[in-house]
């Protein structure tokens, strides 16, 4: 028996209060298993609450709604830019819409869950991005493959910009509902090598406007 | 399509206790491949939400001009290939026998205990 890992410190930004109270009821009844309790610290309603209440509780992870008043989920992560925080953000969204989920992941959301999730599956989600993974949903990895099939813009450099055929096979064995683990059995390879190809698939996104893409290259004088 | 495809969903929820979780990806328009895929995926679902013994199932449809791809998956019970009567009427008609009509493939892929998924290819009519 190892000692009780410390808490996951969480703020909620929802702008509905029942769906606020039903996941915070929810969050605190749940068994989470093996790993880290969760602690709801904070809820904030709108854009400039979810900021200030971030910055004052400076939380592990954020459970992030993708529209609020105010602004979306996006402005909300880069707002706090500045601030240097060690905060993760984890975007939760009844959307379909793939622009406004691409947006927040891109601000640098660290995975997307729908609304539709289990409580189990939310708790694994929220254990998973504090432990410092990305986590893809299947409607994620639904929404990635559209963008980089259209909607990016065209890289100055396509070898940095383009998903490898391997990240798209794990993309869409994903939106098929395999879990981390039943991709990599698929596949032949390790969680981590999955986790990795994932992990790339995020800097990919978050890098693919053309002057993000370049600034990035010159630091690691690619160019 | 991809609306088409949403409505299927939304019915099947009402019908069968059970959450589908179905992703998308490129459209294209309502003709009879798309339709085909649609019914094959009705069925595969339907079938999933009546023998599995699951709350959710994996829809996933990847459309463009070449091809349009279908899965359907779940977690579930699972059945042995080899003892399916062939006259079992879901998988080799109203799957199997739809998709070839068009010119596609439909396959099956089942563990005892583990799951099942449906893969269904329809190639597209060009020019």
């Amino acid at each position: 028996m190892t000692a009780t890992p410390a808490n996951i410190r969480v703020v909620l930004v929802e702008d509905h209060a029942l769906f606020r109270s039903g996941v915070r009821r929810e969050l605190a009844d749940v068994d989470s298993g093996d790993g880290p309790s969760i602690d709801v610290v904070g809820e904030a309603a709108d854009r400039d609450e979810a900021i200030e209440v971030i910055r004052s509780l400076r939380p592990d992870v954020v459970l992030l709604d993708v529209h609020l008043p105010g602004g979306g989920g996006d402005t909300v992560i880069r707002g706090l830019r500045d601030d240097e925080l060690d905060t993760r953000f984890l975007a939760l969204s009844v959307s379909d819409a793939a622009e406004d989920v691409i947006a927040v992941v891109r601000a640098g959301a660290r995975g997307y869950v729908t609304k539709t999730i289990t409580i189990d599956e939310l708790v694994d989600a929220i254990q998973r991005v504090h432990a410092g993974d990305a986590v893809f949903s299947p409607r994620l990895a639904g929404f990635v493959l559209d963008a980089f099939a259209g909607d990016v813009p065209v890289p100055s450099d396509p070898e940095l910009d383009q998903l490898t055929e391997r990240e798209q096979e794990v993309l869409r064995l994903i939106a098929r509902g395999y879990t981390y683990r039943e991709v990599g059995t698929r596949l032949h390879l390790s969680v981590k090598t999955i986790e990795s190809h994932v992990s790339s698939v995020l800097r990919k996104l978050q890098l693919s406007n053309r002057h993000q893409l370049t600034a990035w290259a010159n630091e690691r004088r690619i160019v | 399509m991809a609306a088409a495809i949403g409505a299927l969903t939304t019915d099947l929820e009402a019908d069968h206790d059970v959450r589908i979780e179905a992703v998308v990806v490129g459209d294209q328009p309502l003709d009879d491949e798309a339709r085909t895929l649609i019914a094959a995926l009705r069925e595969a679902i339907a079938n999933a939400a009546r023998h599995a013994d699951v709350d959710r199932i994996d829809v996933f449809v990847e459309a463009d001009d070449a091809e349009l791809t279908g899965f359907v998956r779940d977690t579930g019970r699972g059945f042995d290939l080899s003892t399916i009567p062939v006259d079992r009427h879901g998988i080799n008609d109203s799957i199997v026998g739809r998709v070839q009509r068009v010119g596609g493939t439909a396959t099956v892929e089942s563990n005892v205990g583990v799951g099942t998924e449906v893969e269904v290819r329809i190639p597209r009519r060009r020019g």
